[in-house]
């Protein structure tokens, strides 16, 4: 089996190692993998801020790159959704691309969803010694209704204590460009996501979307707390024998 | 008082600071919401009650001229008079007339959305009549001089203390803050404005067109009161508050309630059909029902029409974090939370409500439980693109995305500033992270740390890996 | 007739911004799902009072109580011959002294105006041929108000009241104390059998109030706190009649 890995803008800029992590457990599974360098970004500032225009090129590029791919496999239920999701309504009235925006929406997955869903695995054979606590992303819940899967594959780390985190659904206030213009609030989100994080007693919050870690990881620093944030691929990395 | 609706994050800072409301807003939210979600789990099957429903609202937006006409020669069977008003203003000259025709004095009022979208108190005040709200919450509003800040717990941001000082002023002695003692207060207080009012206004939960009914839904049931005491009663309705039949009634008020507060039916579910009968010896002997478009019709014409399908349950702001942490009155409008970020620009305009559709991040908890599957969120972002069209964004943001989009669409040059990132931004950098910096990077750092870019980017790590195609 | 130029304005304008043209009787799509059917509770709406098995109805009236007594509500399921002593009791269990009632033969059948003398309440009917202010001024300052009910609903624990006449609306909103009696036969699923019901009199012309009535008058406005009776009745019986 053949997956392109869609690296998402955050990962190949600031976390690499979600990228790493990934490929590492797709190889591992038997799973070749290939990371088309044309691709960039999925385009969602742009689009979420109303720059539709501007959000197009970047869907076109993305379009562009994965034309090729038998399955498209992205560290990011956000980034997912938006290509399973907006892509299509993007070019609306424009046949030729809405065609290929469907083609590409219909193989795009999330990849905690791809691994159990296609790959039907849902122990990696990873181990963490560790206590956590998950964190469910907006876009990759509700929108990509991707819940379960991410639990399932956490659930079979060995040594790994998963706490429950209460108000799991609420969003933690990243929003993208949300973070930025509308900081007090966005602030005020974080805060009570890290208040009920704290509650559990957890050492770790696991989360599938880069976005939300650095917010999250961003305010826990900023206000000294010692509570580490990472990004689920790096957990089911973690252990494998090498 | 007339908000302006500008300045949406000078107001969202001040409710920050406001620890009365900190603490009342999520407190009400929090059981607003698990109602909400204890209601749709014992049904079981609500997605199938929200596909319905859905179905049923949009077919009466796309036959509003018939299911109208059709309520209008109902309600004149039976007897009572139909106005229709185009605008705000309109609706309240109306109101005034009857007022005026009937030499009224005094008004009782049952909570509606409606006419604090039409501001009806301000005006009938200023003509010499007395109003009175009856809804305990709008009650207890009425007396601190302030608006609702939430559709169906219009007073939810008040805390006890509050309360007890405000009706402790009303009553003219020192009233103790236990809930019995303020509420024995209140009901002797507004029993006595039911008995002496001559007009008795409510709103519309919903009109049924084959009757010629309007529906009140009410847990305390000041609709009932108002609705039987008074000689005249004026019911005014947003023109989209209409339901076919009473089969489609069955549906909107099993989500409506179920919606709202997790309950399966309200207290009391009063229909009304016209005025007094002969031989009846209770009810008004006018029955007055005025329609208001007041900008709803411009909106079936446009890519927000779906928004008519609300029944006002409320159930996008007791979910939303935004909501959550601002409450009602920050949105500077009439109404709040989602809905009130979709609708207020378009019944206002982005000249007073442009900040409202950024009041939100997205997160879809709106749409998920919306009982007319309204696709809030997505709304929020067709005003963005509107307000990107019609210029109402910075030219900063606007030249950033448009870098954005050439970057985005160029794999050479933003292969390049990704691996010039790292280096760019360590004038900011301390450690590895980012604490200040201009434009957006301002925003994030004022309350969070930012980590530098990577020094190698996962591309590089995998060309240098050996793993590169397409190039 | 003709209609109205505003009527005619207002309408023709919303048909334009649809973008068609005026329509005119335009009637509802009969929509062919009923999601309560798939829903927790196993009801059959359809199933006509007759033709229903009595172990069916059976469960629809405790239904009924469960949710009331769940709202606050007191419910007494009680043979006809047992209402004035019910009644009495409820009477003596709130210290009432003055009484206001349906003028509704259902009630005189039960010998309810005797029960209430018996007991020594100051007590009216809804008479249509008295003095309205009086009357009004009566129900305002009595401590109990009685009606009969057109029909209960199980799911909601609701009971429904056809007003006019006789059947004055306030009776069931002034006195802090309320009290709807209900023959147990009338007792059906859900909201939409209340709906058919409802719909079923349109030809003959509805009533100018109808009332769907759940439990006592309720308000949650200071701090989410349930508190009781603010507008209407705190205090709500309802007598169940067995067959």
């Amino acid at each position: 089996m053949k997956v392109s890995l869609f690296i998402t803008c955050l990962s190949d800029i600031f976390f690499p190692e979600v990228g790493r992590s990934v490929v590492s457990i797709l190889e591992r599974n038997g799973v070749e993998v290939d990371v088309p360098l044309t691709q960039t970004c999925c385009g969602q500032p742009a689009y979420n801020s109303g720059y539709v225009k501007d959000a197009r090129k970047a869907a076109k590029q993305t379009i562009k790159a994965f034309q090729s791919s038998e399955y498209v496999v992205a560290p990011s239920g956000s980034c997912a959704a938006m290509v399973r999701h907006y892509y299509p309504d993007m070019f609306e009235g424009d046949p030729e691309w809405s065609a290929k925006a469907a083609q590409l929406a219909d193989k795009t997955f999330e990849f905690t969803e791809f691994v159990v869903r296609v790959l039907g695995i849902d122990d990696v054979g990873a181990v963490c010694e560790d206590s956590a606590a998950y964190h469910q992303s907006c876009h990759m819940s509700r929108g990509l209704g991707v819940r379960s899967e991410p639990v399932q594959l956490l659930s079979r780390v060995e040594g790994l204590e998963m706490k429950e985190l209460p108000y799991c659904q609420d969003c933690c206030g990243f929003g993208g460009t949300f973070a930025s213009k509308m900081s007090a609030i966005s602030e005020a989100m974080v805060d009570e996501k890290i208040r009920h994080l704290e509650s559990t007693g957890a050492n770790m919050l696991i989360g599938s979307d880069m976005g939300c870690l650095m917010n999250i990881a961003g305010r826990l620093r900023r206000t000294g707390k010692n509570i580490q944030t990472m990004h689920i691929a790096e957990v089911l990395a973690k252990g494998m024998a090498t | 008082m007339n908000l302006q609706a500008a300045d949406f994050k000078a107001r969202a800072k001040e409710a920050l600071n406001d620890t009365q409301l900190q603490r009342a807003v999520p407190f009400v939210q929090d059981r607003l919401r698990s109602g909400r979600v204890q209601a749709a789990e014992a049904l079981g099957n609500v997605e199938e009650w929200r596909e319905l429903l859905s179905e049923i609202r949009m077919d009466t937006i796309d036959n509003l001229d018939s299911y109208l006409e059709q309520l209008a020669g109902n309600v004149r069977a039976n007897g009572g008079h139909v106005h229709f008003a185009s605008k705000a203003a309109d609706a309240v000259s109306i109101v005034s007339r009857i007022a005026e025709e009937n030499g009224a004095r005094k008004i009782v009022k049952a909570k509606s959305m409606i006419t604090e979208e039409i501001h009806l108190n301000k005006h009938l005040e200023e003509q010499g009549l007395s109003v009175i709200e009856t809804d305990l919450g709008e009650y207890i509003l009425q007396l601190a001089g302030e608006k609702p800040s939430h559709i169906i717990s219009p007073a939810l941001h008040k805390r006890r203390g509050e309360i007890a000082e405000l009706f402790s002023q009303a009553a003219g002695r020192k009233l103790s803050e236990d809930t019995s003692e303020l509420c024995a207060f209140a009901r002797e207080h507004l029993r006595e404005a039911f008995m002496e009012a001559d007009i008795g206004i409510t709103g519309c939960n919903f009109a049924v067109a084959e009757s010629g009914t309007v529906v009140l839904v009410s847990n305390e049931g000041n609709a009932r009161l108002t609705t039987s005491l008074p000689k005249i009663h004026i019911a005014i309705m947003g023109m989209e508050r209409i339901v076919p039949t009473w089969n489609e009634l069955d549906l909107a008020l099993t989500m409506l309630t179920r919606s709202a507060t997790g309950q399966k039916i309200s207290v009391y579910v009063t229909g009304i059909s016209g005025p007094r009968q002969a031989g009846d010896l209770d009810g008004p002997e006018q029955f007055h029902l005025i329609i208001v478009d007041n900008g709803r019709s411009d909106i079936l014409a446009t890519a927000y029409k779906e928004v008519l399908k609300c029944i006002r349950c409320g159930a996008c702001m007791n979910v939303c974090p935004i909501y959550r942490h601002v409450g009602g009155h920050a949105y500077g409008s009439v109404y709040s939370g989602p809905i009130g970020a979709v609708l207020d620009p378009l019944l206002e305009g982005y000249e007073t409500a442009k900040e409202l559709p950024y009041a939100s991040s997205l997160c879809g908890a709106c749409t998920e439980v919306c009982p007319v599957k309204i696709p809030l969120h997505d709304l929020l972002i067709e005003h963005r693109k509107d307000e990107v069209e019609q210029g109402y964004t910075p030219q900063m943001e606007k030249m950033s995305f448009g870098a954005f989009g050439f970057m985005a669409s160029h794999p050479a040059v933003y292969s390049k500033a990704a691996k010039i990132a790292s280096a760019g931004t360590t004038l900011w950098a301390k450690d590895g992270y980012i604490s200040g910096g201009p434009g957006l990077l301002a925003g994030w750092t004022a309350g969070r740390d930012l980590p530098q870019p990577a020094k190698q980017s996962f591309r590089d790590w995998w060309k240098e890996k050996g793993g590169a195609r397409d190039e | 007739m003709n209609e109205p130029v505003e009527q005619a304005a207002f309408l023709g304008s919303i048909a334009e911004k649809l973008g068609r043209k005026r329509r005119t009787a335009v009637s509802p799509p009969s929509w062919d799902r009923k999601p309560w059917e798939g829903s927790g509770q196993e009801l059959n709406p359809e199933a006509e009072a007759g033709g229903r098995q009595a172990a069916e109805h059976e469960q629809l009236i405790r239904q009924f109580m469960k949710q009331l007594s769940a709202l606050n509500t007191a419910v007494y399921r009680i043979s006809r011959a047992d209402f004035g002593r019910v009644l009495s009791e409820v009477i003596a269990k709130h210290g009432i002294g003055s009484a206001i009632s349906w003028d509704d033969g259902r009630l005189h059948e039960l010998q309810l105006e005797s029960t209430l003398n018996r007991n020594g309440i100051h007590h009216r009917l809804w008479r249509t041929t008295e003095n309205e202010r009086e009357l009004r001024t009566f129900a305002e300052s009595a401590d109990m108000g009685i009606t009969f009910a057109d029909m209960g609903l199980a799911d909601t624990g609701t009971v429904l009241l056809m007003n006019g006449g006789g059947r004055g609306r306030l009776i069931s909103l002034l006195p802090p104390v309320y009290v709807a009696v209900l023959p147990e036969r009338f007792i059906y699923p859900r909201l939409s059998d209340g709906m058919s019901f409802v719909r079923s009199r349109i030809p003959e012309g509805l009533p100018a109030c109808i009332n769907f009535i759940t439990g006592p008058s309720r308000t949650g406005d200071i701090e989410a706190d349930l508190a009781l009776g603010v507008h209407g009745p705190g205090k709500v019986h309802i007598i169940l009649l067995q067959d």
